[in-house]
């Protein structure tokens, strides 16, 4: 999911990479990703908890829970 | 699976709506802007109450399914008039451009469904008046920089309805209300011009009012369209943009064995043939009706089937389950040749394109065929179950068109005329004779309220017989015939067997002593009927009397006129000039006439 957002650059991306490092990782894309995400995924992330999966790590810790 | 071999407009068209992920749709998006692919560039303007920026994906993915390379300017939330102030969102290098309007009542007023009954509120008339005049203005500001078509969504039920389960039961609830406003809004895109309704609130009803919007995404991001319905939004107003720009397909192509009927008429016999009222054959008979409606609104029906063709005829003459009708079908080719060969000659006889023609076959080998012999063949991906091939033919976007004619409604019947035509033809004997006994009846005229849309439609429909193949657009052709300087003319032809309508179009514009035919268009269905030289005929006149000393022509080829390339030197124009196979041609107005064909009588405009 990430590689079909960010392209090729997601192969590099480490746990703590997210809006603050990577420059394509703005508000849209965040969102672009989440759903992305959901639809992958077959799951629904509670609207708070949306703007706060901000890096890679913290979004697979939620996947993983 | 990335295969270089198959075009990415083919992996989109194989996917087919609704089975890629967000996340393939990601991917090809990427890989669209990453080059042009070979699609057709066109810009989208859209300017929406709610937020767009999470459908790039989806609308240039289904952009590229009908052959666009899509980019789009966002006007940001809620921006209509000032979006287009700035000059940022025209395109450069003549790149085609649309305007999308999305206004939605509840985002220009959030209490709108809310307190629709809370005392003393600001009208609904005056809200929709307002918007309809925002509308208005939107379009018109776009007009001022660009042309384009306009596509402007219509307004949806809001999900939360004033008065729930009794909104029906109130002739003046805020439902009703809005149905009466998309009636307005039709009214003024009308009189705009080169402006169409996109039916968002037919979309919304079709995916479901309910999950329409998610909640979630409207609070974080002002985004209206929930996630699963994204791909569906972009699809439709793609397929709308298409059936506005494209010209629409001509002609459908029916199998019959397993296609119109079940089982195998030449094994089973025509009584053996599954067709009916009851499962299996109701599956059938209602894909039959399906297809009547659409030779009802003017596309031409035509059967290609590998059978025995006196078999087959005893099956449409005495078969009392089958809806069709030979009276139905403008042609057949029902032989042992391959589908290719028979389309070929099928387009030929009907006069029309391979790109006109709708191929529905149940047999995959058959597609396949048609597929790789002939790539201008729409072949619609027949599901193999017949209950299903109802929603099979709804879903071929090649048949859309923005408005229906007259012309459009007689189609079918005007055929049926022409093969009539055609065997008084045999019986005639030479061209002049068969002519003369036509009784043809020509009208000429200049554009107004009535053959506006018509004349646009020729236009932009119009291959073969089009002398320069100028794609002006409805407000374009409507600007022109407004100036001194030129005149838009259309002509009508009857005989006796059918009213054809409008058939023809010229536009000329005059250049100092020198009127110049910029456009003559005429429908294949009124070739050869000595309909060029009477307009030719007329225009010359038209010129004489308005005190030019010439008429220009111009031959501009294209891949689908060759057969009007000597039409000005039939009519005794002279060659002045050639360049890359365009050529101007003059008639000097002092010294030549053009006679209008014997045995037609002609009413003119004055």
């Amino acid at each position: 999911v990430l590689l079909s957002i960010f392209g090729d650059a997601a192969e590099e991306f480490s746990s703590d990479d997210g809006p603050d490092t990577v420059e394509a990782w703005d508000s849209v894309t965040h969102l672009m990703l989440i759903l992305a995400i959901e639809a992958e995924f077959g799951m629904q992330f509670e609207t708070a908890e949306i703007p706060n999966l901000l890096s890679v790590g913290d979004i697979r810790a939620r996947l993983g829970s | 699976v990335d295969d270089d071999s198959v075009s990415i407009q083919e992996r989109i068209r194989n996917a087919g709506p609704g089975t890629l992920s967000a996340a393939q749709y990601m991917s090809i998006a990427r890989e669209l802007s990453a080059k042009s692919h070979g699609l057709r560039p066109i810009r989208i303007v859209l300017l929406a109450s709610f937020t767009t920026s999470l459908f790039d994906a989806f609308l240039k993915v289904e952009a590229a399914r009908f052959g666009f390379g899509l980019s789009i300017h966002h006007g940001g939330f809620g921006q209509f008039e000032q979006a287009l102030l700035q000059n940022d969102w025209v395109p450069a290098d003549d790149m085609p451009v649309a305007l999308v309007i999305a206004m939605r009542l509840e985002d220009i007023d959030p209490d709108l469904a809310f307190r629709f009954y809370q005392p003393g509120r600001l009208s609904f008339e005056a809200l929709a008046a307002d918007g309809l005049q925002r509308i208005e203005t939107t379009v018109r500001l776009f007009r001022e920089k660009a042309q384009g078509p306009a596509l402007v969504a219509n307004f949806s039920p809001p999900e939360f309805r004033p008065l729930s389960v009794f909104e029906a039961n109130s002739p003046d609830s805020l439902t009703s209300k809005i149905l009466e406003l998309n009636r307005g809004l039709l009214e003024r895109l009308r009189e705009l011009g080169d402006a169409f309704i996109w039916d968002y609130a037919g979309l919304v009803a079709s995916c479901g009012a309910r999950s329409w919007t998610d909640p979630r995404l409207w609070s974080l991001a002002k985004t209206a369209v929930a996630p699963a319905n994204q791909p569906e939004f972009a699809a439709h107003l793609m397929r709308t943009l298409q059936g506005v720009i494209f010209p629409a397909a001509k002609c459908l192509v029916l199998d019959l064995d397993n296609t119109l009927w079940g089982g195998v008429v030449g094994d089973d016999g025509p009584g053996g043939i599954v067709i009916g009222d009851d499962y299996p054959g109701s599956a059938y008979k209602q894909f039959q009706r399906a297809v009547l409606g659409l030779k009802d609104r003017g596309i031409l029906l035509a059967l290609c089937s590998k059978n025995d063709p006196d078999v087959v005829e005893e099956v449409f003459k005495q078969h009392p389950d089958i809806l069709l009708r030979s009276d139905d079908i403008a042609a057949q080719r029902i032989n042992w040749q391959s589908k290719s060969d028979n389309l070929k000659e099928l387009a030929a006889e009907l006069n029309i394109g391979l790109d006109s023609l709708v191929f529905f076959d149940d047999n995959p080998v058959e597609r396949a065929e048609v597929r790789s012999k002939l790539p201008e063949v729409t072949v619609v991906e027949v599901p193999t179950d017949p209950v299903f091939y109802v929603e099979a033919l709804y879903a071929v976007a090649d048949f859309d068109v923005p408005a229906l004619t007259q012309e459009d409604r007689g189609r079918a019947a005007s055929y049926q005329a022409e093969r009539q035509r055609r065997v008084s033809a045999e019986q005639a004997g030479s061209l002049e004779d068969f002519l003369a006994s036509l009784d043809m009846r020509l009208e000429f005229g200049t554009l107004d309220d009535t053959s506006s849309q018509r004349i646009a439609q020729l236009v932009a429909k119009t291959n073969q017989f089009n002398l320069t193949t100028r794609r002006r657009s409805q407000d374009e052709i409507e600007q022109i015939a407004a100036r001194d300087d030129a005149g838009v003319y259309w002509l009508r032809l009857a005989d006796r067997y059918a009213d054809m309508g409008l058939i023809a179009m010229a536009i000329v514009i005059g250049e100092g002593r020198d009127l110049v035919i910029d456009s003559l268009v005429i429908s294949c269905r009124a070739a050869n009927r000595g309909v060029e030289q009477a307009m030719l005929a007329f225009l010359a006149d038209e010129a004489r009397q308005r005190g030019f000393s010439r008429l220009l022509g111009e031959y501009i080829p294209t891949a689908r006129n060759h057969v009007v390339s000597d039409l000005y030197s039939r009519m005794q124009f002279a060659l002045d000039t050639e360049s890359d196979g365009a050529r101007v041609y003059s008639l000097d107005l002092a010294s030549q006439e053009i006679r209008f064909p014997d045995g037609v009588s002609i009413l003119g405009c004055e």
